[in-house]
Order: structure tokens, then C-alpha cells, then sequence
């Protein structure tokens, strides 16, 4: 089943590549700024920021399991509703602030990028769900726009697991425009579980008219000490006696479209659907339900900024 | 290395807009490379009868340039420019304003590469 739906998204992939191929042009030599802006495709001024949100609406999945093992009850992985994203960045010479992920770049040309990094791990985030939900849905009585809130006997109980932050070394291949390779290897640095992990990414990104669109897939190795911590389980940990789970290393696989329209100046029509595959061996743990986590979000953006 | 002029504004030709407007600068922007631009900034009037006249800068009260009695010309002068400023052509026999122009001195922002980047809930 990964791989079909691997094949699929190669696919696409191609398909659009072929597509767009008259558009990958080449730099002109003779323009003077075009010769020192050797950056193509995704790029942003050198020293410059940005802030913005988007308001829409948009579902994202946990694969945790909703209670059986817990409580008795037997609910499939949970959706979670948003209506609210941020977004945030700096960029200076080197140093750069992407929302959550943070980096320096050591080396950057037209083909090549470098660079010390930080980013959140997301898997944390599940454990952090009625946290999130209330910042992100903007839900309640005074909520711009209610929408329907979990269930608070759905929840997994005394399961804690924090948030942790990855740091490593990126690296990303530009062999034009339009396509991105990338690898990371990050290790947990904030010391909640001391795991690792290694990323593979392709990417392919163009624009249709204003329409810009991105297709891109990944694989994430995961060391045991990562999945173990989120994804493992003491004896008696769920209910009297339950087993333990050792939660071994394994990979994960993500497909992803993200597009933007602009509308009007600041504004925009945003859109972004991420699937991922878990590995069998986070799949098998009694904390977990769905074999899979999605996540889409459609809605209007407005982004200020400027330079420093 | 070439300094980096270029934009050839305003899009009309000079000799064009000197008729209309009696005088006419080109090119009125300049991406500067280094700490300076110097552009190759010509000069185009076009007057009714001859005038005494001068290109000056308006906030030194440099004179970049004057012709005296002239009627009709076009010349091409070097000056640098390190920051944006205005320039007036100043009749001198009447000490009045002809035209006044702004020199825009633009500093190219280099880009880089933007990191990964979604509209995410992380």
C-alpha cells in the first residue's frame, strides 16, 4: 500500500515536471542584478521579515488511539479542527527564523545549501492536543469561528509525553528552479528523549499563471530512542498489567501539495494537504490507532513585512 | 567591473519629453554596487529662446552642470550618486525653478534561498 501510493505521487511528480519544463529557464547574463540574485525558484530577500496568518479551515489527524486500551472505548485516530495559522520569519545574512525551525546557513550558492538547524518534533504535538486546539481553533463562546471541540472523555489518560526539539545539519540540492533534494540529520537537543532522526526529501515547485504549487515527498528515519519515547509503553503504563512496547527504529513516509494564489496585495488563497505513512513499528504500539496521520488546510493568508 | 546602471527611466525617449517638458534626465535610477553609483547621466532641453541654465544638486546646491544662452542641447555627464536626492535645473536669469527631478539610488537586495515553509500548525 506505501509503495502504490509512492508510485502515485512519483507520478505527479513527473507529470508536472514535463508539464513545466518551458519554464525552467535560464538566468539572463545581461542583466546586472540577475547575475548577483543567483537565487531561483523559492527565495527571500537577505535580511528581511515577515509576519502573517491565514484563516480557513482545515483538519489534522492524531494517530493515537482514542481510548481503547484506556478506557474501553474503541474510536478511530481523531480529527482535529483548525481555523487559525501564524506564521512567522526572519531572514538576515545567514542566521533564519522559519516559524518554529530555526538555522544558520553555512554555505549557500545556486546549487547548494548548507546549513545548522532546529526545528520542532512534531510527534509531541499529539500529546499536546486540548493545548493546541484552543490556540488554533479559535473555538469557545468568544471564538471568531466555533467549531465542533473534542471530547473530553476521548482523550488517552496519564499518557504524557513532551514536546522536543531537533538540532543537526541539513543539506539541500537546487538542480534548477523548480526541484529540491534535500537531507537532514537532526538529534533531539532539548533532552527529552536523545533520539535521531534522518530525512529525505524531494520537492518539486512551479507556477501556473499566479498559481504557485509545490509537490513533494520525504522519507524520516527514526531512531528507537524517538519512537520508543513517543510511542512505547511501560508495563501496567496503560491499565493493570498491561504489557510493555518497545517501540524499534523505523521509517516514516510523507506526500505533501501545498499551493498559494495571490488575490489581493497582501492576500492570498492558501491550501496545503500533507499524508503520512507510519512505520509498523509506531503502528503496532497500543497507543496507536491509524496507521496514518493527514492533515489539510485551505484558507486566506494576509503576510506583512519588510527590511532590516 | 561596470557599475551597475541600468532602468532606463522614464520610458519615453529623453529627446521626446524634452519637448514637452523643456528639459529632460536620463536614466533618473541607478542600482548601486558599491558605495556609489556614477551614472552617465545625459541631459536634453529644449527651450523656447536661449536661457542661462543649470543641473543642481538641491540639497548641496552643487552645480552638476550649467550652459549659458543656449537653446537646444543634449549632453552626456558622469556624477555619482550615494544616496537618493533631488535634482532641479535652475534658470539663472530668473532664479526660478524650471523642472526638478528625483534620482533614485536603489541597493539590490541579494535573495537566498527560503527554507521549508507551510502553512502548518507547527
Amino acid at each position: 500500500m506505501k509503495y502504490s501510493r509512492a508510485c502515485i505521487f512519483a507520478a505527479l511528480l513527473s507529470a508536472s515536471a514535463v508539464a513545466a519544463q518551458p519554464s525552467d529557464q535560464e538566468p539572463s547574463e545581461s542583466s546586472g542584478i540577475q547575475e548577483r540574485n543567483v537565487c531561483e525558484g523559492d527565495c527571500v530577500a537577505s535580511n528581511s521579515w515577515a509576519v502573517g496568518a491565514a484563516l480557513g479551515y482545515g483538519k489534522y489527524s492524531s494517530p493515537l488511539h482514542s481510548g481503547a486500551g484506556l478506557s474501553g472505548k474503541g474510536h478511530s485516530g481523531q480529527e482535529r479542527h483548525i481555523a487559525f495559522l501564524p506564521s512567522f520569519y526572519v531572514y538576515a545574512d545567514n542566521f533564519y527564523i522559519e516559524n518554529t525551525a530555526i538555522g544558520y546557513t553555512l554555505f549557500e550558492d545556486q546549487f547548494w545549501s548548507i546549513d545548522i538547524k532546529g526545528e520542532l518534533n512534531p510527534d509531541g504535538v499529539y500529546f499536546q492536543r486540548n493545548k493546541l486546539d484552543a490556540f488554533l481553533s479559535t473555538t469557545g463562546s468568544a471564538g471568531l469561528f466555533p467549531l465542533p471541540y473534542p471530547d473530553e472523555d476521548t482523550e488517552p489518560k496519564d499518557i504524557e509525553r513532551s514536546l522536543s526539539y531537533l538540532g543537526g545539519v541539513g543539506v539541500d540540492y537546487y538542480p534548477n528552479a523548480s526541484w529540491r533534494l534535500s537531507i537532514d540529520l537532526l538529534t533531539d537537543i532539548s533532552a527529552v528523549h536523545h533520539g535521531q532522526k534522518l530525512g529525505l526529501g524531494l520537492a518539486y515547485q512551479n507556477q501556473f499563471g499566479d498559481l504557485t504549487y509545490q509537490l513533494s515527498t520525504g522519507a524520516q528515519y527514526r531512531s528507537q530512542a524517538l519512537n520508543d519515547y513517543y510511542y512505547g509503553v511501560e508495563n501496567g503504563e496503560l491499565i493493570y498489567r498491561s504489557p510493555a512496547y518497545l517501540a524499534d527504529a523505523g521509517w516514516n513516509l510523507n506526500y505533501e501539495l501545498n499551493f498559494n494564489y495571490p488575490i489581493y496585495e497582501k492576500f492570498a488563497v492558501i491550501g496545503r494537504y500533507q499524508y503520512q505513512d507510519l512505520s509498523e513499528q509506531i503502528v503496532l504500539s497500543p497507543l496507536v490507532e491509524d496507521n496514518s496521520t493527514h492533515y489539510y488546510f485551505i484558507g486566506v493568508s494576509w503576510q506583512i513585512g519588510g527590511g532590516f | 567591473m561596470k557599475p551597475w546602471w541600468l532602468l532606463g527611466f522614464p520610458l519615453i525617449s529623453p529627446i521626446d519629453s524634452a519637448r514637452a517638458n523643456q528639459v529632460a534626465l536620463s536614466p533618473t535610477h541607478c542600482v548601486k554596487t558599491q558605495h556609489s553609483c556614477e551614472l552617465p547621466l545625459t541631459i536634453t532641453w529644449n527651450f523656447d529662446q536661449p536661457r542661462d541654465f543649470c543641473l543642481r544638486r538641491k540639497t548641496t546646491n552643487e552645480d552638476l552642470y550649467c550652459h549659458k544662452q543656449t537653446q537646444q542641447g543634449k549632453i552626456t555627464i558622469h556624477v555619482p550618486f550615494a544616496q537618493s536626492e533631488p535634482l532641479l535645473f535652475i534658470d539663472l536669469q530668473t532664479k526660478t525653478t524650471i523642472k526638478q527631478f528625483s534620482l533614485k539610488v536603489m541597493v539590490p537586495s541579494t535573495l537566498r534561498k527560503r527554507k521549508r515553509h507551510a502553512w502548518s500548525i507547527l
